[in-house]
């Protein structure tokens, strides 16, 4: 699966926002509220990708704790951006 | 025909009439900084996707505006749906969906500051930032409305007010957290350019950390701009 949209990422009043851009999106689709997590999830998705392969990049490229359910983390992110309509499975 | 906007110079190509006239005011003779063509081709597609607006003229019109908007945020500056006035120097925007009644608000000011208030801008002001300036300036444009008022200043902006109907009238402040969703319908950020959408919305960001911000709710009678007035000035007078 990948994004459908180039998204641009920056900061307004204090908020992450993720923001498509492309002639083609609708507006509920065009704006994500997201966390440093989510910003890294929509890098990775970028590219064609998998759950398991985000959850391998998250444990490679963070510190993780053995009690934090990181496949449950990403499939919930990965749930908010199939019902903001940008993820091509 | 060149003109002279937020104190770019502009080149619109091939214009009908009818943009003819609306540009005319800010017509220039200086070397343009960049140029903007609207094909017939343009036109057919936009006349496609955009279901209330018929009239040929005023797609190629309104396909201007979209060019340079998609410009703007790479030379610190973005368009906002807002109506703009300039009450002796000090900007205020007030924002809202269009048929909340931003025109009929200001009206109301009007009525109630006369000569001291000018309508720099009705609908559409560009919001160009400086260095070494405070505030950013809100700017009259050739794209005010249906009403068209307007006119080819700038003022800076000090006061962005996001406006809704309501029974009783009240002003009240507002953090820049608490206008994130409204601002991100009111203000335009580019569809085609990564870099002028990044720009465009630091630019947001600075203009709400800059500006005063406040959430008017107002019913159509002339105490609606007397609260708003009252409330606004009084703190600026304190601050001052």
């Amino acid at each position: 699966m990948k994004l459908k949209y180039d998204f641009i990422i920056n900061d307004i009043a204090g908020q992450k926002v993720a923001i498509a851009v492309s002639d083609n999106v609708k507006y509920y689709s065009r704006f994500i509220k997201i966390n440093d997590t989510g910003a890294y999830i929509m890098e990775k998705l970028k590219d064609d990708t998998t759950v398991k392969d985000i959850v391998k990049a998250i444990k490679t490229d963070f510190e993780v704790s053995a009690d934090q359910n990181i496949e449950q983390m990403v499939n919930n992110f990965i749930e908010k951006l199939k019902e903001a309509d940008v993820l091509e499975c | 025909m060149i003109c002279r906007i937020a104190d770019f110079n502009i080149e619109f190509k091939n214009l009908s009439q009818f943009a003819s006239k609306r540009f005319l005011p800010f017509k220039s003779d200086s070397s343009p900084m960049v140029s903007f063509s609207v094909s017939k081709k343009e036109i057919a597609t936009h006349k496609k996707l955009i279901s209330n607006i018929h009239n040929e003229n005023v797609l190629e019109f309104t396909l201007f505006q979209n060019k340079v908007s998609e410009w703007l945020p790479l030379n610190n500056t973005i368009y906002l749906h807002a109506a703009l006035i300039d009450i002796e120097g000090t900007g205020v925007a007030f924002a809202a969906l269009s048929g909340t009644g931003k025109t009929t608000h200001i009206l109301l000011w009007q009525k109630l500051l006369g000569d001291k208030l000018i309508i720099v801008n009705g609908d559409r002001p560009f919001i160009r930032f400086f260095e070494n300036e405070k505030y950013p300036y809100g700017y009259g444009t050739p794209w005010c409305g249906k009403e068209n008022f307007g006119t080819t200043g700038r003022v800076p902006l000090k006061h962005l007010c996001f406006i809704e109907r309501g029974e009783k009238n009240t002003c009240i402040p507002l953090k820049p957290s608490e206008v994130l969703e409204d601002i991100l319908k009111q203000a335009y950020i580019p569809r085609n350019d990564p870099q002028a959408a990044f720009n465009a919305v630091t630019l947001i960001n600075k203009m709400l950390n800059t500006c005063n911000l406040w959430k008017i709710t107002c019913n159509m009678d002339l105490e609606a701009a007397e609260v708003a007035y009252n409330t606004i000035f009084k703190e600026q007078n304190n601050e001052a």
